[in-house]
């Protein structure tokens, strides 16, 4: 077959923020080079003044209106994909603020590569948002889990850091395989790789299951949904997802838990709903199984944890389950919900990680809920930021997150799919439960042994030192069982211990290392002021976004209704 | 009405609390979280005596788009219900914060304090303002935020456990009625053909057309939030950790008007809305009513702790105003209306002064109390005004209230009637038992309470009603006793609009069962005669609104015509 195909100026100009966002990364290797390594924050700046002259990219394609397919179907600049550009290149702004004191709080010496592979991890992740083509898909998410591996291994003197990088390269290429081998049986089927190419494909050549291609059809919508339930992680294919975002720097976990969210859902979005609509009956029940499973189990898991940075971890995996209630019910304004819940998502997971990594230490310390104890007391500004953030993760208006929730159960409601709104609130009623647990440690106990006194198991536990009016029975049966079980670790750890003196050892404090818990009261130290900056626009944006919500609910809507109309 | 956007200033005033009490210095914090909400009564109170009786629909109403295309408003307004409830709020919350005061002085973080205790004002006044259900329920999880946080931080010893059942309750009737919310929207749009659209006027007028396998589960949606926060009976288990480990002042707005925003939430929205479904469920309501305020009455009795007493009896007197809105008559209603705002002033005086009494003694123990009415007279003298408001001495405020809702309850259904009116036996043994308990008999010799009598007495101060205690009590018992002979002053402003909700709750049955021209019109005259002869009583008022012509005796309701006739 003969091909010809000559890119002209429109084609470079429609993936100019990409290119931008690109060439930053090449600049940061060259001035890595001249940088002397205690001015490292200048390849921040240098990075940072890519993401923006990226904004700038996006927002002139905006006002021009060039938004189209480029490079032969290869790329769209259509609307979804700007708005995806908007998000991810806020995430990789924010990440830009908060590393340079990150990484020299944990001792990082080669700068130069960090910030270029950052930077090429959101080219690769603005490239999957806006690939309107199998190929395109595959390689953009390629280059950007290439620069992924490397950044979650960056720490190279913790072991976790190591451990999370090799997990996710292991785990990830698996994914990755299925991913391609679902592409191959498409073009196999249908015998196109360019999305509007399949779509087309399939309104003439309707799907049937006994039609010649429409078994190979079935098996390439398995693969393709595993492969992107596996990069969204989703249950069951979240295994992944706690211990590389708790082992890898917290500025990288922070970005990619947004990033890869976004480039896949909107890459999914793409696939499933632009594409692939004919095959919904196919395709709907699997992601609708999938949405429930991670709706309810994220949630689940995220109840037990008693470590802030794998609690949002796991609160990542549950939030990846409200944005595929969007996904399957496939309408347009579904599709909206799902752009809409990636930008409010973006803004305050960033803000709550942001929280956590400022007050990591170097060891990797700090991030367990004990730590958070009394945090209103001692960093009350730094307490409120997360507590805004965790409000908004779990719900509550006016926030970022309340819109977002509003957004995806209103379509799930109007698109016919109530049940997926009912399980995902009471999904939510749990997700209340553990976020509000963060926010009890900073504002609610006053040390980490009082937090320790009242670890809460289920709704049983009362607190040991109750109110003088109270009949001294309950307490005493609880202080005759934790004194008699006291050698037994799992005991001590289910129950409420009874005093605030036998308590230090036990519950969250047992899960770590017993010899730091009483001597928290350590200095604060100063956040970095950049690190402030980037707090502080997260936690304006989520209040804002919460109250004026109208510009993105109708860009999302607009985005969403030219790509699927 | 005019371009003078009252309603938002009465709405974010607090707001302005907020901000003020953050920013200003401390000591000058509580001076100013005070005025912002003397001012914010000072305009409730103007809007009150602007408010036109006359008038049916909503007052004062501004409306701004909110989020185009998705039936989104900012639009506030106020009627003869939430004109109550505003002034209810906007007095509790001067009062709430003026009994800060103490709490400000010892607390170590006190502007944060006033700024959530604003904070919470500010969401009741946005619940009862709001006519656009997405605003009201923006409000409505606002409330949640800052009363977590205000249990749990500032609370007793137990406020952790306290703060966190609270939450739970709370959040899972919201999440609930948040799918209601979207989903009324969706099934309104979806039967009249119009876009989809959030406004209450719209979605009530939508209401009519809304298929009755929809009325049911949408109204349990938000039976699940409003009877959580009203304390109805199996939903009730938050309350008395609440109100007994969140400091008084909290209390004070938590169960003086936040447990009002779930009986208003009944009123204002699951009857205009789902009429038919709200009669179908009426038997449930009644029974789950009728057996709270009993069981609660009896819990009451037997609480040992007086705070929890209290609470139980908060439980029980809001079970007769559930009673009252579902009992679907002018009676009903207009006491259920006038209770929630008796109700509110009463049981902030009585948290206030059993909380000033624990802070004495240092102790919530019934068992340990007796004789304080000899060395504290002046506070054993409002507590007796408040405890006799509470079990309904005529005369004193929740008299009228009360009869009327159990009025209307009997009229409903003669059964519910009698088993909820039989609680005042219960109630005028509770509150007295706790009234003896603490302030009569001879003064204890031994415990904590003696010895806070006997560090009183050998002090320089009283152990009595401070001067500033007395104020923040002044408004509370004035009211007492002004409503108690004037309660006219609140009924001619609400009965307009209880009608309004009443013609919308009945005339939805009528319309589903069809009725001929004829039978309709006389409904209409009866309905009207009964108005008539009943306001005589209370003395003139503006003639109701014709409304619906078809507000018409039928099926399960027990609408107003039918009973009104046998009973003449």
């Amino acid at each position: 077959m003969e091909f010809s195909f000559t890119p002209n100026a429109t084609d470079w100009v429609r993936i100019a923020p990409e290119l931008v966002v690109a060439a930053a990364a090449l600049v940061v290797l060259l001035a890595d080079l001249v940088v002397p390594a205690r001015r490292h924050a200048w390849l921040a700046v240098i990075g940072l003044l890519g993401v923006i002259g990226a904004g700038v990219a996006v927002g002139l394609l905006l006002a021009n209106g060039e938004t189209g397919e480029a490079f032969f179907h290869m790329v769209s600049s259509d609307q979804v994909a700007l708005l995806a550009d908007c998000v991810i290149l806020f995430a990789c702004g924010l990440a830009l603020l908060f590393s340079p004191d990150y990484l020299a709080r944990q001792g990082v010496t080669q700068h130069g590569e960090y910030y270029a592979l950052l930077l090429l991890a959101t080219a690769g992740m603005m490239l999957m948002a806006s690939a309107t083509n199998l190929m395109t898909i595959f390689v953009a998410l390629e280059v950007f889990s290439l620069a992924l591996y490397i950044l979650c291994a960056y720490l190279a003197q913790r072991f976790r850091s190591q451990e999370a990088g090799m997990k996710y390269f292991l785990l990830s290429s698996f994914a990755s395989a299925f991913l391609l081998y679902g592409m191959a049986l498409v073009y196999g089927s249908t015998g196109q790789t360019a999305l509007a190419g399949i779509r087309g494909f399939l309104t003439t050549h309707p799907f049937r299951l006994t039609s010649g291609f429409g078994p190979m059809l079935i098996a390439a919508l398995a693969l393709l949904a595993v492969g992107f339930c596996f990069k969204v992680s989703a249950i069951p294919f979240q295994a992944w997802t706690p211990d590389v975002y708790v082992g890898a720097p917290t500025t990288v976990t922070a970005f990619m838990s947004v990033g890869t969210k976004v480039a896949a859902f909107v890459a999914m979005g793409r696939v499933f709903l632009f594409a692939l609509p004919a095959a919904r009956a196919e395709w709907q029940p699997i992601l609708w199984a999938v949405a429930v499973l991670t709706l309810i189990g994220g949630n689940l898991l995220a109840v037990t944890q008693t470590d802030v940075k794998r609690l949002l971890a796991y609160s990542s995996v549950a939030h990846a389950g409200y944005i595929l209630v969007g996904v399957v019910v496939g309408t347009a304004l579904g599709y909206a919900a799902v752009l809409v819940y990636l930008a409010s998502y973006a803004v305050m997971n960033i803000g709550a990680f942001g929280v956590v990594l400022v007050l990591e230490r170097r060891d990797g310390q700090g991030t367990g809920l004990e730590d958070y104890a009394g945090l209103g007391r001692r960093r009350p500004a730094l307490a409120a930021a997360l507590a805004v953030c965790l409000f908004a993760l779990a719900g509550v208006p006016p926030s970022a997150g309340f819109i977002a929730k509003w957004d995806i159960f209103y379509a799930a409601i109007v698109g016919g799919h109530t049940e997926l709104a009912i399980i995902g609130l009471a999904a939510s009623v749990l997700g209340m439960f553990y976020y509000l647990r963060v926010i009890w440690a900073m504002y609610f106990a006053e040390s980490p042994a009082a937090l320790a006194g009242g670890v809460i198991v289920a709704s049983t536990t009362r607190r040991a030192t109750g109110g003088p009016a109270r009949p001294a029975g309950a307490p005493a049966v609880a202080a005759t069982s934790a004194g008699g079980t006291a050698a037994s670790a799992t005991a001590v750890a289910l129950a409420a211990p009874a005093s605030p003196a036998a308590a230090t050892g036990s519950a969250a404090a047992a899960a770590k290392s017993p010899a730091k818990s009483p001597a928290v009261a350590n200095v604060p130290a100063p956040v970095a002021w950049a690190a402030g900056v980037a707090l502080a626009i997260a936690t304006i944006l989520t209040i804002a976004l919460g109250i004026v919500p109208g510009p993105l609910f109708t860009f999302a809507a607009r985005a969403a209704g030219t790509l699927l109309r | 009405m005019s371009s003078f956007p009252a309603l938002t200033i009465v709405l974010f005033l607090p707001l302005l609390g907020v901000a003020g009490a953050l920013a200003l210095p401390r000591q000058w914090a509580w001076g100013w979280a005070l005025l912002c909400a003397l001012a914010d009564l000072a305009l409730a109170i103007a809007l009150f005596v602007a408010f036109d009786a006359g008038l049916s629909g909503f007052q004062f109403h501004e409306a701004q788009p909110w989020i185009p295309g998705f039936g989104i408003t900012y639009a506030l307004g106020l009627d003869g219900v939430s004109l109550m409830l505003v002034g209810l709020n906007a007095l509790l919350t001067v009062v709430a914060v003026a009994a800060s005061f103490g709490l400000v002085r010892t607390s170590e973080r006190p502007r944060q304090y006033l700024a959530l205790l604003l904070l919470l004002a500010t969401g009741m006044q946005g619940v009862f303002l709001a006519t656009n259900l997405f605003l009201f329920y923006v409000f409505w999880e606002l409330m949640l935020v800052p009363a977590y946080l205000l249990v749990g931080i500032y609370g007793g010893p137990r406020r952790t456990y306290a703060a966190i059942k609270f939450v739970i309750y709370t959040a899972a009737g919201s999440l609930l009625m948040l799918v209601g919310v979207i989903a009324t929207g969706a099934v309104a749009s979806a039967s009249t053909g119009r876009p989809y659209s959030l406004d209450l006027g719209e979605l009530v007028a939508a209401a009519a057309k809304m298929p009755v396998s929809a009325q049911v589960p949408l109204f349990l949606a938000f039976f699940a939030a409003f009877a959580v926060k009203s304390g109805l009976f199996p939903l009730h288990s938050w309350a008395p950790d609440t109100y007994s480990e969140a400091p008084v002042p909290v209390v004070v707005l938590i169960a003086g008007v936040m447990a009002k925003t779930g009986t208003y939430g009944f009123l204002r929205f699951t009857l205009p809305l789902f009429p038919q479904g709200a009669h179908l469920l009426q038997p449930l309501m009644i029974v789950l009513s009728v057996v709270g305020i009993l069981y609660f009455a009896l819990m009451a009795l037997v609480q040992t702790d007086f705070l929890r007493l209290l609470a139980y009896v908060s439980l029980s007197h809001m079970g007769v105003i559930v009673l009252a809105v579902f009992a679907f008559n002018a009676q009903g209603l207009e006491g259920a209306v006038l209770q929630m705002v008796n109700h509110g002033i009463v049981i902030a005086a009585l948290f206030l002064i059993a909380g000033w009494i624990a802070a004495r003694a240092g102790t919530r123990d019934l068992t340990r109390f007796g004789g304080l009415a000899a060395r504290w007279p002046w506070l054993a003298t409002v507590f007796l005004i408040a405890a006799l408001s509470a079990l309904g001495l005529p005369g004193l405020n929740s008299f009228a209230g009360e009869f009327l809702a159990f009025l209307g309850a009997f009229r409903a259904n003669l059964v519910a009637g009698i088993l909820a009116t039989a609680v005042v036996i219960p109630a005028a043994w509770y509150m007295l038992r706790f009234f003896q308990n603490t302030t009569e008999g001879s003064l204890v010799t031994a415990g904590p309470v003696a010895a806070a009598v006997a560090k009183r007495r050998a002090g320089a101060a009283s152990g009595d009603l401070r001067v500033g205690e007395a104020l923040v009590l002044l408004p509370l018992i004035l009211l007492i006793f002004y409503l108690g002979v004037q309660p006219a002053i609140l009924t001619t402003r609400m009965e307009t609009t209880v009608t309004g909700i009443l013609t919308a709750a009945n005339a939805r049955t009528a319309a589903a069962i069809p009725l001929t021209r004829g039978e309709a019109n006389r409904g209409t005259t009866e309905v009207f005669t009964m108005r008539t002869q009943r306001t005589q009583r209370d003395g003139p008022h503006p003639q109701p609104p014709v409304g619906d012509p078809n507000p018409s005796p039928t099926g399960r309701g027990e609408p107003v015509g039918v009973v009104v006739m046998t009973l003449r």
